[in-house]
């Protein structure tokens, strides 16, 4: 059962605004990326679980792409094909999620959703690993047979797809919260 | 920071009502912000991100207010407390200034009550979660809070 509202109840819900304060304090915006930076320091290694955190949610720039992006026919002309079939189907497995994932997150940064925040610790993670393919491939011209090699290479490009995942999975989510948040929040 | 941009002000008014210091109010709204990003991943958005970003925020002002004031001012409630009866009659209606007043110099518990009311917009089902409160208390409070109000701004005519 409610009661009628009496004067007072009135009075104050129909001025919310002469009692609520005044605005942020200048610099307010500086100082919270500052505490956000200082936050973020001891948790950026290793990467996923770095990702998992809100931060992630609104990162990327489209510049990190193309380091990712397998080159054209890689797919199906892959240096693990030279080892074994079977090592060339996953090869291809892995760069052919890396491609789909890429265009997904294309269309989501043509609609808006990413900002540069934080895409250079991004961009030091996949050009690390970028080297560290790089590097393997040359290891394994020289050690064909080398199976360590091998699984050293398929690990880069699993941390790859999983980065790349994550990444489309926190916008989709900022998408999708962005989507919603856009209605009055009745603050 | 998009995020921060969007709600930053918004969950400032809504911890100044509550903490009462607006040095203070920023130093807890940032650390909510940093809270809300870290646990992104509970939200599931049952409510606006608005409503569950406010949520912690009320709750983190509320830990504020407890710190600072560990046990709240017991008030006087032989004297003003009128539960059971008819709330003070007003012979003059107050203005802005005097309830704005009034509201500030209520003890802590009541003045949260009623801002969490009044000016959140929650409702006593909502307060009782966010205070650890029964449904019954909450509404026994409100009226109290109501009440002392009442009191008060009718001492202040009688005063002036």
């Amino acid at each position: 059962m409610h009661n009628k509202p009496d004067y007072i109840e009135e009075l104050i819900r129909d001025n919310r605004e002469f009692f609520t304060p005044s605005t942020l304090p200048e610099g307010h915006t500086k100082r919270f990326e500052q505490r956000l930076k200082k936050q973020r320091q001891p948790v950026l290694k290793p990467i996923i679980p770095w990702l998992t955190t809100a931060a992630a949610a609104i990162v990327l720039i489209a510049v990190l792409l193309p380091q990712v992006r397998p080159q054209k026919g890689s797919e199906k002309q892959g240096v693990l094909t030279q080892v074994s079939d079977q090592y060339g189907e996953v090869e291809y497995y892995f760069t052919s999620s890396i491609h789909k994932s890429i265009g997904q997150l294309e269309t989501l940064l043509a609609e808006g959703y990413g900002t540069s925040t934080d895409s250079l610790m991004i961009q030091e993670e996949l050009r690390e690993l970028e080297e560290r393919h790089l590097q393997l491939q040359e290891d394994l011209k020289l050690a064909p047979d080398d199976e360590r090699i091998v699984n050293a290479m398929i690990e880069v490009y699993r941390r790859k797809m999983d980065l790349i995942n994550a990444i489309l999975m926190e916008l989709q989510e900022v998408k999708q919260r962005k989507n919603q948040t856009n209605e009055t929040t009745n603050l | 920071m998009k995020v921060y941009s969007l709600y930053a002000e918004a969950m400032y008014k809504v911890c100044v009502r509550i903490v009462q210091n607006t040095a203070e109010a920023e130093d807890v709204v940032q650390e909510s912000f940093i809270k809300a990003f870290d646990k992104l991943d509970t939200f599931k958005g049952e409510v606006s991100f608005g409503s569950w970003l406010k949520r912690i925020v009320v709750n983190a002002s509320l830990d504020k207010v407890r710190r600072n004031t560990p046990v709240f001012e017991e008030i006087d409630e032989r004297k003003h407390d009128n539960a059971d009866g008819e709330a003070p009659g007003l012979e003059e209606q107050p203005g802005l200034e005097e309830v704005k007043h009034c509201i500030y110099q209520l003890p802590d518990k009541y003045r949260i009550i009623l801002s969490l009311h009044l000016l959140e917009g929650y409702d006593h089902e909502e307060i009782c979660e966010i205070l650890h409160i029964s449904y019954a208390s909450s509404r026994t409070q409100y009226h109290r809070a109501k009440e002392k109000l009442k009191w008060m701004l009718k001492e202040k005519t009688y005063a002036q």
